[in-house]
């Protein structure tokens, strides 16, 4: 049986490349802008770093190519699509739950700033 | 349509890109090389085209990456072949095999017009490098030697009596040449003495060594001038080089002129002891005959008759006396004559000229370098010994490394981490050799009955089998089939 739990914690660049493809297959420069928009700019991606974290994640199983087609909001040429595979939503699930046990229990110590 | 000037940047920026993926590994490329490229290409256009960031802040973007994301591919393509390597080498196991699953081997193999080109220019250089510097001017003088017969005959000699005398004297020399004090004479009759910087300051600064002008121009002649003896005509000579023809040509004088005083006054001392052996050899002799006289004159005295001619002939025992006198004669005359010789050659080594040397060829200006092809191939040899050893020293650490035996459950753990199955050699990522064994190379694999990438397993399996699969008579072992008894003890090496 796979287990995820030699890849958690994720690094930052390839948990956000996970957030990035949970919401469907994207191509190398969608990741990009997605990386950058959800990370609200903090984590900056180019392409040559893009490509050597995606080959990482295409080697430990975390993504799989889902084959190349044109984007139809840029052109038509064609563009080599990534998705999640289940070990890397397990993964990236799994990080999540990391991440809200350490908010949950930075909020239970009172860590975090209490809403207004 | 004409291209407008932000299509001609666009298009720059993508060729000066595919530069920057091609310092990339080359199996990286063969991945992403061109979803790179599109990538970058839709990144300019949606930022630097649609004017929402300057050109010089997205280079600067790209580059900063880049630096960081280059050397990152290139150590972990490097760590992948490095895994690669030592999993053949492991699964192969037998030594022989692991040495042709390096890298090294099959790259010297792929690409030996490289390597021998590389080997042609470093010999080439190192060849025209020691030419350059053993190219000198080569000035030669000679020495005439004579036989000394009369101190010979006394034994007042220390010389080797097998030898002949020019090979007496080369030797001499030869032995002389290693003394720096001998050679800091010779350098002092040179132009090397300029100013006269070679001449001793003082005596006690002689007594205490050489001073650094006197050391620096000994190093420069040592080792620089050869004396041989030519056997059947008694001449020796002395070969001098320099990187100056004049120095060249000095130096062989500045022997012939040191040897010959430091000869001279050896005769001196040789002559002057064959004198007194002469002289004492001279009055035993005088003595002697004084002697055999006188008893020739008492035996005259006791028997008259011998007055007679006739009566004296007649009689054996003056005979004798007569015979002995006449012998000691003979022999006062003699040394007589040998102690005028000596005498003469005396005076002629005290005037500094040795009697037994003459000067025959003097040395001339040399007018070309000569090349010492025995130093000067010293060059090439020993860059090929050093190139060798490179090799070997790679080609060594490479298999010892390469010889890091995994344990069975290393193995077996990688392989299912590969999810290896060797009908699926495209999923087989063992190793990218090409002919690991035989003739079996990566661009043959599809025409071949066995895949390159299994060359290494099938190295390890029993002869028979490995024919079998070759000729594809037979399956491909399955990755289940690792466990049958015949295989899966031949390939792996338990570890303690």
């Amino acid at each position: 049986m796979e287990t995820t739990k030699p890849l958690i914690p994720l690094t930052p660049a390839v948990f956000y490349i996970l957030l990035a493809l949970a919401a469907g297959e994207r191509h190398g420069y969608q990741i990009m802008k997605q990386v950058k928009q959800d990370s609200q700019g903090q984590v900056k991606m180019g392409t040559g770093t893009l490509y050597g974290s995606l080959k990482r994640m295409l080697a430990d199983g975390v993504i799989a190519e889902a084959g190349d087609r044109p984007d139809p909001a840029l052109d038509d040429e064609r563009r080599r699509y990534y998705r999640l595979t289940d070990q890397g939503r397990r993964a990236f699930e799994a990080e999540l739950q990391r991440y809200a046990e350490v908010v949950s229990l930075a909020t239970q110590r009172r860590y975090l700033p209490q809403p207004s | 349509m004409r291209p407008t000037r932000r299509d001609d940047a666009h298009q720059r920026a993508t060729r000066v890109y595919r530069w920057i993926v091609r310092l990339y590994p080359a199996a990286y490329r063969r991945l992403f090389g061109e979803q790179m490229l599109q990538t970058f290409h839709d990144h300019y256009r949606d930022t630097v085209a649609s004017r929402k960031e300057s050109e010089t802040r997205f280079w600067f973007g790209v580059i900063a990456d880049e630096m960081k994301a280059l050397p990152r591919a290139r150590l972990v393509t490097m760590q992948e072949t490095w895994h690669r390597w030592t999993l053949a080498a492991s699964v192969a196991q037998d030594r022989q095999e692991a040495i042709s699953m390096t890298m090294f081997r099959p790259r010297l193999r792929r690409y030996w017009y490289l390597y021998l080109v590389a080997l042609l220019l470093i010999l080439s250089v190192a060849t025209l490098y020691g030419v350059r510097k053993e190219s000198t001017y080569e000035s030669t003088a000679s020495l005439f030697v004579t036989k000394q017969t009369i101190i010979k005959n006394l034994g007042g000699t220390d010389e080797n009596v097998f030898a002949t005398t020019a090979q007496n004297v080369s030797d001499q020399m030869a032995q002389l040449l290693q003394s720096s004090s001998f050679l800091k004479s010779v350098a002092q009759d040179t132009s090397l003495n300029v100013n006269h910087s070679l001449d001793d300051p003082s005596p006690q600064t002689a007594d205490l060594g050489l001073t650094p002008a006197q050391g620096a121009a000994v190093s420069r002649i040592a080792g620089n001038i050869t004396v041989s003896a030519n056997q059947t005509r008694n001449l020796v000579f002395i070969t001098s080089d320099d990187k100056d023809a004049r120095v060249a040509q000095e130096l062989a004088g500045g022997v012939v002129t040191e040897f010959t005083k430091f000869y001279a006054k050896k005769e001196q001392v040789t002559l002057k002891s064959a004198q007194d052996a002469l002289n004492q050899q001279l009055k035993d002799t005088q003595e002697k005959l004084t002697k055999d006289t006188q008893a020739q004159n008492d035996y005259a005295s006791k028997y008259p008759k011998v007055k007679d001619p006739l009566a004296a002939a007649a009689d054996p025992n003056y005979q004798t006396l007569v015979n002995q006198v006449k012998a000691d004669l003979d022999a006062q005359t003699s040394i007589q004559s040998d102690l005028g010789q000596i005498a003469s050659q005396l005076t002629q080594a005290n005037a500094g000229v040795p009697y037994d040397l003459t000067p025959q060829d003097v040395a001339t200006l040399p007018r070309q370098q000569t090349v010492k092809a025995s130093k000067a191939m010293v060059y090439p040899l020993g860059a090929l010994v050093g190139v060798l050893a490179l090799l070997a020293i790679i080609a060594g650490i490479q298999t010892k490394l390469d010889r890091k035996v995994y344990s069975r459950q290393d193995i077996e753990g990688i392989l299912d981490k590969m999810e290896w199955d060797p009908t699926a050699v495209e999923v087989m990522p063992i190793i990218s050799t090409n002919g690991g064994r035989g003739s079996i190379s990566w661009e043959d694999r599809e025409n071949s009955p066995v895949p390159a990438l299994m060359t290494p397993v099938l190295a390890s399996l029993p002869r028979p089998a490995r024919k079998q699969l070759r000729s594809g008579t037979t399956q491909a072992p399955r990755r289940e089939s690792r466990a049958e008894p015949a295989r899966s003890t031949s390939y792996i090496d338990e570890e303690p």
